[in-house]
């Protein structure tokens, strides 16, 4: 999703898109991603897994923040003065997505391998 | 480097040096085929299979020129008043020899510097100019031009010297050579003491009128007889552009660049040509090479093929002069533009009235008001062709359409339950309606439009501009006249809340791109302005603002929309601004919407408008610099044009050069918008003091970077001589209504001053800001008639803007632009009085000025009309002023607008201008600011 913002936003400096469809096209999905990922974020709490808990809680806490303040859309007549922190903003969440998912794939797998040992130890694999 | 200029005593004896740096990189000569040797009299190879063959006066290497023009010697390429100090052409193909890096310039070579020989077509055949010479001309580049700049004015120059323009410094001769010492001995220099002044004492604002600095550029850079680019067009702060960003940092000066694309006639020309790389258009700075068959775009450098039909008209089928084009001769052109620029057929100019007839808007009189400007305004359009198209709605909680059919009565249809999100238009045609065809009737139901509501509170203006936006399929404008309010659900603005209500914005958008201008004027205050004045600013249009309509205000309100409406403006516009490689537009300010990274989108571009842009330094640039400014518009004849404009601006490495050719009035114009854009977004006194930090800043660099106290503290504030009325400036602009520190300020007002200050040219925002004081008990003779020689109306000498200057016998007229004080005192001559109102009575209050021109014995009366009309000329007409009479034991309110307006002396938000000037120098020399 961020990536798509990413593109986008290149495009638009490189005026291949004009800010007006930008705005409207981003922000159709500005609620979702961030309902998604509060979602994401209570499940985990619910879980008790602490340590994700931890490391998605400045982003809420972010995303909390703008809805608050009602910043989280688009601008189009002021999307040129702020391209390039919204460009920032998003290449940090691109690359913040990118580990947790990888951070939650090397967690499920150990999960995984560690009930089939748990598995073997106690000998039901048998 | 400017202190080494030094007259030089054998100057009437020696010519000229080759003063001139070489052409810049963008030159056709860049690559002459072979190294120069001396007396070189065979043509290139670029010039072999030219087909058009050097007339046998050119000289090899020269540039192609037609031949009417070679007879003239050997600078076809240049005005013939600055022949005398061209580089002869032959020189001109060595400029550039394969070059030679790291060579060092031997100094036994600067002699060479100053050959005699120079002017007379035998000499220049003999002439050789090594490569030597050549690297140190290239060298000498920054210094020359500081010598240019720090020259005393032409006049100086001895008459010995014919034909000698305004680039040559006289005993630049001796200052080459010591530059050339001194350089290599790496010593400091600093700015000559006629460069630079002591701030002090009262500014003298006779400065404010005179002549924009002339942007001085190398001989050479323009073609045959341009005339250059009107500053009223477009005006960069710097005179002389730091080459480096670094550079440009170090000064903290603001490089920006003013562009009213509508403020001067312009030329037609003929067919459109542009680079193929950077689509810039042919203006007079190209350069022809090839023998003619390229030009050289000068914003990016690329070779493109000249045109057949710039040189052979197919249809008359004849030979045509190429150098007689519009976009040679002028910086500024406009062209008619083929059927490639339109995506559709150009739209017709139309209007929607949006007026306001709730029982606020009636009872203040702004439904009337709107009426009378609506009619006078149709009057007024002179729709010649027969195209314009108006509509009528009128809004309080429902929203009233007019179904209007010629020769049959109109007919009201009132819908109640109307919505923002989706309009619904009570019948499908006759909303909108051609007026030439039904002026009588759209006439008829503008007169009753104060009666048409049925006196409901509350105005949906929402859903209104809703339907107007629907009704109006091909663009075209909205004058919204909002007296209360706005009422609705999506659209409803709480007047006490704070946030903006971002509806509006939203709108503004989607009428951008719908060629929608939306023009709101506002009849009281706490209205929202804040929110709804976003559709203006995002759509190209304007903001007027009333506080109250009573006695002779109705009037002027009823002038200043109708000139707002009827005025010509240009439709659907886009504006692109380009600039040579190396520069770059950081951000706009004015009224827009900003498409692209540098196209901005005007639904309606008023001539009055003027767009800012700021610009930064990607990399270092070349000896001169250009902007091209290019509006792609529709008339109101629905003719599809484009208005080229082209500035050439000459770069330095050298501070003092580039203190010396400041521009402080568009600096501070440019200073003025960033606050106001600040304003929007932040705190009114964030602005303020971002703004007086930026002063500071200035002038802390200037110290730092050109005067001997560089960190010393110094005793008085020392200014370059193009700065010192920026002190001034920026305490007038302090105390502009948009920034104005009081809490008095209404919420509406700021927005509609705020409206203003982006939107106006430089000239008329310094009207607003510096207002003119003239003293009518002593005017001279000639002063308010006619001038004889040029018909304009001759101004009186401004006075300084104190209360030191107002005398208890005098009579004294503030004319600030769209506001006029007349400060009556104490003992002044009754007779006076008498002659200019008509009565002897003075009563504080605004008054309209009597026109008693056609009786006898009102002589002062005459000339203070002519002198209002002509400035109110000057600015445009965009303000119709009232006076405010002040005697000087007036009412408390009258005296507190009259010292708002007397910049000099001391307010509650702001010190006075001796205050100010104390304040700097003690901050600038504690270095904290």
């Amino acid at each position: 999703m961020s990536s798509l913002v990413v593109i986008m936003l290149t495009d638009l400096e490189c005026d291949y898109i004009n800010p007006i469809d930008l705005a409207n096209t981003l922000n159709t999905y500005v609620m979702p991603e961030m309902a998604a990922h509060l979602v994401m974020f209570v499940v985990f709490l619910l879980m008790g897994e602490w340590f994700t808990v931890v490391i998605n809680l400045p982003l809420v806490a972010w995303n909390i923040n703008k809805v608050v303040n009602n910043r989280q859309f688009y601008d189009a007549t002021e999307v040129f003065r702020t391209l390039s922190k919204h460009k920032q903003e998003n290449f940090f969440k691109v690359a913040f997505y990118l580990l947790c998912f990888f951070y939650y794939l090397y967690s499920m797998i150990m999960t995984l391998v560690n009930e089939s040992t748990d598995d073997i130890r106690s000998g039901s694999a048998y | 480097m400017a202190s080494q200029v030094r007259p030089a005593p054998n100057l009437a004896q020696s010519p000229q040096p080759r003063q001139m740096p070489p052409q810049p990189p963008v030159a056709g000569q860049q690559f002459p085929p072979h190294p120069p040797q001396p007396g070189m009299q065979v043509p290139p190879p670029q010039m072999q299979g030219s087909p058009y063959p050097p007339q046998p006066g050119q000289q090899p290497g020269q540039q192609y020129l037609p031949q009417q023009y070679s007879t003239q010697q050997q600078g076809q390429q240049y005005p013939p008043q600055q022949l005398g100090q061209q580089y002869p052409p032959q020189q001109q193909g060595q400029q550039y020899p394969p070059q030679q890096q790291g060579q060092q310039y031997p100094p036994q070579q600067q002699g060479q510097q100053s050959l005699p020989q120079q002017f007379s077509p035998q000499a220049q055949e003999q002439h050789d100019q090594g490569d030597h010479a050549h690297h140190a001309r290239r060298r000498l580049y920054p210094q020359q031009m500081a010598a240019a700049y720090s020259a005393p004015p032409p006049a100086a120059v001895p008459s010995a010297q014919p034909g000698q323009g305004g680039y040559i410094v006289p005993g630049a001769t001796d200052g080459i050579t010591q530059q050339m010492g001194n350089m290599s001995l790496g010593q400091e220099t600093y700015m000559q003491p006629e460069q630079t002044e002591v701030l002090s004492g009262r500014p003298d604002l006779t400065d404010l009128d005179t002549a924009v600095p002339e942007v001085r550029l190398p001989p050479g850079t323009a073609c045959v007889g341009a005339s250059a680019c009107d500053e009223r067009v477009q005006r960069v702060t710097l005179g002389a552009i730091p080459r480096t960003d670094r550079l440009l940092r170090k000064t903290r000066l603001p490089l920006g660049l003013m562009i009213t694309p509508m403020a001067s006639e312009a030329p037609e020309a003929r067919d459109i040509v542009r680079c193929r790389r950077c689509r810039s258009y042919l203006n007079p700075y190209v350069t022809f090479v090839d023998g003619g068959r390229r030009w050289l775009c000068n914003l990016c450098g690329l070779r493109n093929d000249v045109l057949l039909s710039m040189d052979y008209d197919k249809e008359a089928n004849m030979q045509i002069d190429r150098w007689q084009r519009a976009d040679l001769r002028s910086a500024v052109v406009e062209y008619v533009a083929p059927v490639e620029y339109m995506v559709r057929p150009p739209m017709a100019p139309s209007v929607v009235f949006v007026v306001d007839v709730s029982h606020a808007a009636v009872q203040s009189g702004a439904a009337a008001a709107a009426s009378r400007a609506a009619r006078d305004a149709l009057q007024q359009m002179g729709d010649a062709d027969g195209r314009a198209q108006v509509g009528v709605i009128a809004v309080d909680s429902s929203l009233h359409f007019f179904c209007i059919r010629a020769g049959a009565e109109s007919q009201q249809l009132v819908v109640g339950d109307c919505d923002e999100t989706e309009a619904w238009l009570p019948a499908p045609n006759d909303l909108l309606v051609n007026l030439r065809e039904c002026y009588a009737e759209v006439d008829t139901v503008l007169e009753n439009l104060p009666t048409s509501g049925r006196g409901g509170v509350g105005c949906v203006l929402g859903a209104a501009i809703r339907a107007a936006q629907k009704m109006l399929t091909t663009g075209g404008r909205i004058v919204t006249v909002v007296a209360s309010p706005p009422t609705g659900t999506a659209a409803r603005v709480d007047p006490a809340a704070t946030e903006l209500n971002s509806w509006y914005k939203t709108m503004a958008a989607d009428f951008a791109r719908a060629q929608i201008a939306v023009d709101t004027v506002f009849v009281g205050s706490h209205l929202g302005e804040a929110s709804v004045a976003c559709l203006a600013r995002y759509t190209g249009g304007s903001v007027l603002q009333y506080s109250e309509l009573v006695g002779p205000e109705t009037g002027r309100a009823v002038a200043e929309i109708a000139h707002m409406v009827s005025v010509p403006v240009s439709m659907e516009s886009v504006l692109r601004v380009r600039a040579s490689r190396g520069l770059r537009v950081s951000s706009y300010y004015g009224s827009f919407f900003l498409r692209s990274m540098d196209l901005l989108a005007l639904p309606a571009a008023p001539p009055a408008h003027s767009f800012a842009a700021e610009i930064a330094i990607d990399e270092p640039l070349p000896p001169v610099v250009f902007f091209q400014s290019a509006l792609l518009h529709t008339t109101a004849q629905g003719e599809r044009r484009i208005r080229v404009a082209t500035l050439a601006v000459p770069t330095t490495d050298s501070p003092h050069t580039v203190f010396s050719a400041i521009d402080s009035r568009a600096v501070a114009t440019l200073l003025a918008k960033k606050a106001a854009d600040r304003v929007l977004t932040a705190r009114v006194a964030d602005a303020r003091e971002a703004l007086m930090h930026k002063t500071l800043e200035i002038f802390g660099a200037f110290k730092t970077e050109c005067t001997k106290a560089a960190s010393g503290a110094a005793t008085q504030l020392q200014s370059p001589r193009s700065l010192r009325m920026l002190p001034l400036l920026t305490l007038a602009t302090l105390r502009h209504p948009a920034l104005r520190a009081s809490s008095t300020e209404r919420p509406g007002e700021r927005t509609a001053d705020i409206a203003h200050v982006l939107s106006l040219p430089p000239e008329l925002l310094l009207a607003t800001l510096v207002p003119r004081m003239f003293s009518l008990h002593d005017l001279p003779p000639e002063a308010g008639l006619p001038d004889p020689a040029t018909g304009q109306v001759v101004l009186p000498p401004r006075r300084g803007l104190s209360a030191e200057e107002l005398s208890p016998r005098g009579m004294f007229l503030i004319h600030g632009g769209s506001d006029v004080i007349l400060w009556v005192g104490r003992d002044a001559d009754r007779a006076l009085v008498h002659s200019l109102l008509g009565t002897t009575e003075v009563r504080s209050g605004i008054i309209a000025l009597p026109d008693l021109s056609q009786e006898s014995g009102f002589e002062l009366n005459k000339r203070v009309n002519n002198i209002m009309r002509q400035i109110s000329a000057m600015c445009y007409q965009v303000w119709a002023p009232l006076i405010m009479v002040c005697p000087e034991d007036g009412a408390p309110h009258v005296r507190v607008k009259l010292a708002q307006r007397l910049v000099e002396d001391m307010d509650p938000g702001a010190p006075s201008y001796t205050q100010l000037l104390a304040q700097m120098r003690d901050k600038i020399n504690r270095g904290n600011f």
